[in-house]
């Protein structure tokens, strides 16, 4: 049987890029592969059907509770409903004016906005935090830091948008270090401030996220090989070539993880916003989640807000797949 | 000092300033829970008589033993049928293989991913129609629908790693699928069921907008969605605000700090491997 | 092992994933949490993705797609709602029998409710009243959810009526009206609870609320401080209250204390509008009648004059960021002169300010001009589907009672429900109470009351009069388009 293997099978060229890298390398011939299998899939045919029915139940209350709804999501989707009377149809409108309102197209730029609070300052503080508590991060002060990093997960979003609320406020402690520190220029009520009340609101969002990227990333590192950091010392190489060759590359799967979480939070964000601004002043912080929720059940704007409810799940979607590729392509 | 201590201390130094920068605001809270009630504390700063008492009345108004009988329940009603579901589906799929298995794991995809506002409209009317809005199931059998996804996926993962071979030797001495499963397999699944389920057990808790959409009255919501009325209600008493809000977060925290090798264990699984 | 094999030089295994595993780590990227250090079931959120040719984006967005269409289904989303069951005989007796009485109130009414709660249930024993309050700006939006519920209560608070009658949420009182009487009472007390056949237009036709006190608004004010830039007497017209504000700032004081968190900037607003604009007019427009639209002369007006006095420095620093309470906290520590209100907050002036504040209804344009005052029936509504609804009639009509006035003047400080020609409940000499209880009853007299803009819709505050309020204090947005954003809110909002 080796000596068939040995051999480079003439097909092995023509078989296009079969996702296993045994046949890509040419160690197994794909089609040798799918011999295996199939005689494997006649041997448990009849287990086939019955993974069916253990798989039921699950489908069955996923799909009454999350895709029904999501179907009828787009459904609704497609009428001007008040949610009580009867419901017109209205073709593409509610999608046209998602996208032409100015309204609504600004709580998707301050999803966006939202983004570089709650995903590119968690994961560029975390990686640089991992660098550098790497070592120190042992034994029983490790514990209790990661205890500590990790509460913002815990806490719920809710009590956190309290507690950021009362820190922003005239008399909260942000004003009150600025004054410490002699800014007093600068103190202000933070929420309610046209220019600063999304950036205050994506710091609560830092926040939350910082602390599980710092730990996954630590946990990450420890799985890095610490032979590859000596080998790099002995060639000369300083901590920042250190991180750029050896620790951004092994953390490439914790990064993707921590991208694709932060990502989905910061464009569904509600819980955060409906607690502390309720999307204003104004409505500068008006995210699509508060936005939907007060279409549908503020407003009785049911179609309205189901259409940007649709194109926001598309928005999370192109950002979160594509993601997903960059981090898994890459991959040995 | 040479390069490594330099490197401890700054190590050390900046562990200790993002530990302090994550205990900030709920520090906060506490200064502020501990001022005279109606009074509007400044900033940070311990009052001069710390008004324990205000925790008792937060845990008055807030009604806590109705909030915390209620927050349990729903946990006791997501968290095993979410596990049994997960196992059961985890298993057809990582042991039993499937057909379609594709087609299965992006419709479970699909859930994953999409927000939570793009199934809450037709939930509230689907809820309503079933007669359940404003019951503790309005919560309860959405959550467990919506931790499917991630639920599944996770019991796969740990159904897949598990050897055939097991399975094989229980159907050569005439055991069917379900008692493999029952007397084999799930044992073998404990720890990842644990951990399962205090992320569910979390995220059941920390509910929010599921809460406030679809139960009005606080004492059936959970804790997350009972501590948005609070808020309702007492917004502009900053003191009883943050007295309720810590009573409120307390639980989960407690549960944390108990458990919290196994949560982060839970999150981190398999670093210890590496 | 069984199933394994060497090839090149290492020991290989096929795994049921049909992938190649060797010493414990895949070749094939697919992640298997023992065989690969990973974050548990973390990492395996999109195991697939690297098995698989097709992009995951087009398969996953097939995937949603192809879900949704099968599930989507035909059919219109519309109300499946149970006939509900044909309402009672109409009995103006208290049954002996024991019986709970659900009532949704807001939780600013908190203490008033209580009260009238506790006083009912002393006189009849029989009945348990359950109390339960929701969140006050949030109450109007969540009404109509609750009453279209499958347990709606008996009774619910409803600062608007909105499209209820229209879906046909809210039980019809006129046989209630003639059997207790209530349409002796002043056609202008009940008029915002009343909707006309086409079940939107509010302001005459069928009744469907009854109130439990009246709001009116009107101008307090600090006597020391006002007496200090020199105010003899109440300002007779718009232009001589502008000079006032003008000589409080002038002086270093907050001309007029108002909060605008929640968009309260807008009593001072309407009260320029109610002058400024035909009054019928922006009536109809709250009432929701057909062809009714913002867009006026005088409501552009009083936008350009808030605007002004916001530059003008009168209101307090950081409105934006204050709340009701806030405000009325700071109001009584002695900041501001001006303080725009309403009379629930009355009686706690009068305890906490004693001598020291006074009330005048915002002047009109011309000295001889009609005084006009946002006012609103404090109503509670009897859901369709309530099984208590001649017990929940007789609670409404309660409320007009003797007991239930003292109750609603002392504790709140509304105008109390029931006929002008009743005995009025006792107010100190002198108090903002009292001088409220004249104002009332001249106003109503006068016919001078309006409703509150912020009744128009369920949704119009929330959407648009708080925002727009909001930009239009910090400059941020113009009268004219401040006018234009509410009048397209409230016409998405009504389907127009």
């Amino acid at each position: 049987m080796s000596s068939a293997l040995d051999r480079r099978h003439p097909d092995r060229a023509a078989a296009s890029p079969d996702g296993n890298p045994a046949v890509d390398q040419g160690l197994v011939p794909p089609w040798r592969l799918r011999r295996h299998a199939a005689a494997r899939r006649a041997s448990t045919g009849r287990s086939r059907w019955s993974g069916w029915l253990y798989m039921m139940p699950a489908l069955l209350v996923y799909g009454v509770f999350v895709l029904v709804p999501m179907g009828r999501t787009v459904q609704y989707s497609f009428y001007d409903w008040d949610g009580v009377g009867p419901a017109t149809s209205v073709g593409f409108d509610n999608y046209r004016r998602v996208f032409t309102d100015p309204e609504l197209i600004s709580t998707i730029v301050h999803a966006f906005e939202l983004l570089g609070f709650f995903t590119v300052i968690p994961i560029v503080v975390g990686l640089v935090v991992s660098s550098l508590v790497r070592e120190v991060a042992t034994g029983r002060f490790g514990t209790v830091a990661r205890t500590t990093l990790f509460l913002p997960q815990i806490v719920p979003l809710v009590a956190a948008a309290i507690a950021w609320s009362w820190m922003y406020s005239s008399q909260g402690l942000v004003n009150q270090t600025l004054s410490l520190v002699g800014l007093d220029g600068l103190t202000r009520p933070w929420l309610s401030d046209f220019t600063w009340a999304l950036p205050a609101v994506g710091l609560i969002g830092s926040w939350v996220m910082t602390g599980l990227c710092t730990v996954l990333f630590l946990s990450g590192m420890a799985k890095i090989d610490r032979s590859l950091y000596e080998a790099a010392r002995v060639d000369g190489a300083g901590p920042i070539r250190e991180f750029f060759a050896i620790t951004l590359p092994g953390l490439r799967q914790e990064i993707g993880v921590c991208v694709m979480i932060t990502i989905i939070a910061a464009l569904a964000s509600f819980d955060v916003i409906y607690a502390s601004t309720q999307g204003g002043p104004g409505r500068a912080t008006l995210v699509p989640g508060v936005a939907i929720f007060r279409l549908a059940f503020t407003e009785h704007q049911v179609g309205l807000a189901s259409a940007l409810a649709i194109v926001l799940t598309l928005l999370v979607l192109a950002c979160v797949l594509p993601i997903q590729r960059l981090v898994a392509e890459k991959n040995p | 000092m040479s390069p490594v201590r330099v490197s401890r201390l700054t190590g050390i130094t900046v562990l200790v300033a993002v530990m302090a920068f994550t205990m900030l605001p709920l520090v906060s809270l506490l200064s502020a829970a501990l001022h005279p009630q109606g009074s509007v504390p400044t900033g940070v700063a311990w009052p001069h008589d710390p008004q324990w008492g205000n925790f008792v009345d937060a845990w008055n108004a807030a009604n806590m033993l109705t909030l915390l009988k209620s927050s349990t329940l729903i946990v006791l009603g997501v968290v095993p049928a979410a596990l049994l579901l997960s196992a059961l589906a985890g298993y057809g799929l990582g042991q039993l293989r499937i057909h379609g298995e594709t087609l299965v794991l992006l419709v479970l995809l699909v859930g994953l991913t999409s927000p939570l506002e793009a199934k809450i409209i037709p939930l509230y009317y689907q809820l309503r129609d079933m007669g359940l809005l404003n019951t503790r199931w309005a919560i309860i059998l959405p959550l467990i629908g919506l931790f499917m996804p991630f639920g599944v996926i996770w019991m796969r993962a740990h159904f897949l790693t598990v050897p055939r071979e097991l399975s094989d030797a229980a159907k050569v001495d005439g055991a069917g699928t379900w008692r493999a499963f029952r007397h084999i397999h799930l044992p073998l699944a404990k720890p990842v069921l644990a951990s399962l389920a205090l992320l569910l057990f979390l995220w059941t808790w920390n509910q929010f907008l599921l809460a406030i959409v679809l139960v009005d009255d606080p004492a059936k919501r959970t804790m997350a969605g009972a501590l948005g009325y609070f808020q309702g209600q007492y917004g502009t008493d900053i003191v009883l605000l943050s007295a309720g809000a810590l009573v409120i977060m307390a639980p989960t925290v407690l549960v944390f700090l108990l458990l919290q090798r196994h949560f982060i264990r839970a999150l981190l699984q398999g670093a210890i491997k590496g | 092992m069984a199933g394994s094999r060497v090839w090149g030089g290492r020991r290989w295994r096929l795994t049921p994933g049909l992938l190649l595993v060797h010493d414990g780590r895949t070749l094939s990227g697919f992640e298997t949490p023992t065989a690969r250090p990973d974050i548990g079931g973390l990492m395996n959120r999109f195991p697939f993705a690297h098995a698989y040719s097709v992009s995951p984006k087009v398969s996953a967005t097939a995937g949603l797609l192809l879900t949704c269409l099968i599930l989507g289904g035909c059919g219109t989303p519309g109300s499946d709602q149970p006939e509900a069951d044909p309402p009672p005989e109409v009995s103006t007796e208290l049954s002996s029998d024991e019986v709970t009485l659900e009532v949704v109130a807001g939780s600013c009414d908190e203490a008033l409710m209580q009260a009238l709660a506790d006083a009912f249930m002393e006189e009849n024993p029989q009945v348990t009243i359950d109390l339960t309050l929701d969140d006050c700006t949030q109450l109007p939006a969540n009404a109509p959810r609750l009453m279209a519920s499958d347990d709606p209560p008996d009774l619910i608070r409803l600062s608007t009526l909105g499209t209820a009658v229209e879906d046909d949420l809210l039980t019809n009182l006129d046989p209630y009206a003639d059997a207790y009487g209530w349409d002796q009472l002043p056609a202008t007390q009940l008029e915002q609870l009343r909707v006309s056949d086409d079940g939107r237009t509010r302001g005459s036709g069928s009744l469907y609320g009854m109130p439990f006190g009246f709001g009116l608004t009107g101008v307090y004010y600090n006597k020391d401080k006002a007496a200090a830039i020199g105010m003899n007497e109440p300002p007779g017209t718009v232009e001589e209250f502008e000079a006032l504000l003008a000589a409080s700032e002038a002086a270093g004081e907050t001309a007029l204390m108002a909060s605008n968190q929640d968009g309260l900037v807008a009593y001072a607003y309407q009260g320029l509008a109610n002058q400024f604009a035909d009054r019928d007019a922006l009536g109809q427009w709250i009432y929701t009648a057909a062809d009714a639209t913002f867009d006026m002369d005088g409501t552009r007006q009083a936008a350009e004059d808030i605007q002004r006095w916001a530059e003008e420095g009168y209101f307090p620093d950081g409105v934006n960021a204050l709340n009701q309470d806030q405000v009325l906290g700071q109001f009584i520590e002695g900041e501001g002169v001006f303080y725009y209100s309403g009379n629930w907050r009355a009686a706690t002036l009068d305890e906490q300010m004693a001598d020291n504040v006074g009330f005048f209804l915002m002047p009109p344009t011309d000295a001889r001009g009609p005084q006009v005052a946002m006012s609103a029936p404090a109503g509670m509504g009897i859901p369709r589907r309530s099984d208590q609804i001649n017990t929940a009639a007789f609670f409404l009509h309660w409320l007009q009672s003797d007991t239930a006035r003292s109750l609603e003047v002392q504790i709140s400080g509304l105008a109390p429900a029931g006929s002008p020609n009743q005995p009025t409940p006792e107010v100190a000499p002198g108090s903002v109470s009292e001088a409220l209880l004249h104002a009332w009853n001249d106003l109503n007299e006068s016919d001078g009351l309006i409703a509150f803009l912020a009744d128009a819709t369920p949704g119009i505050n929330t959407s648009a009069l708080i925002p727009e309020m909001q930009l239009l204090v910090e400059g941020k947005t113009s009268p004219e388009e401040f006018v234009s954003a509410v009048q397209d809110a409230y016409a998405q909002e009504l389907g127009s």
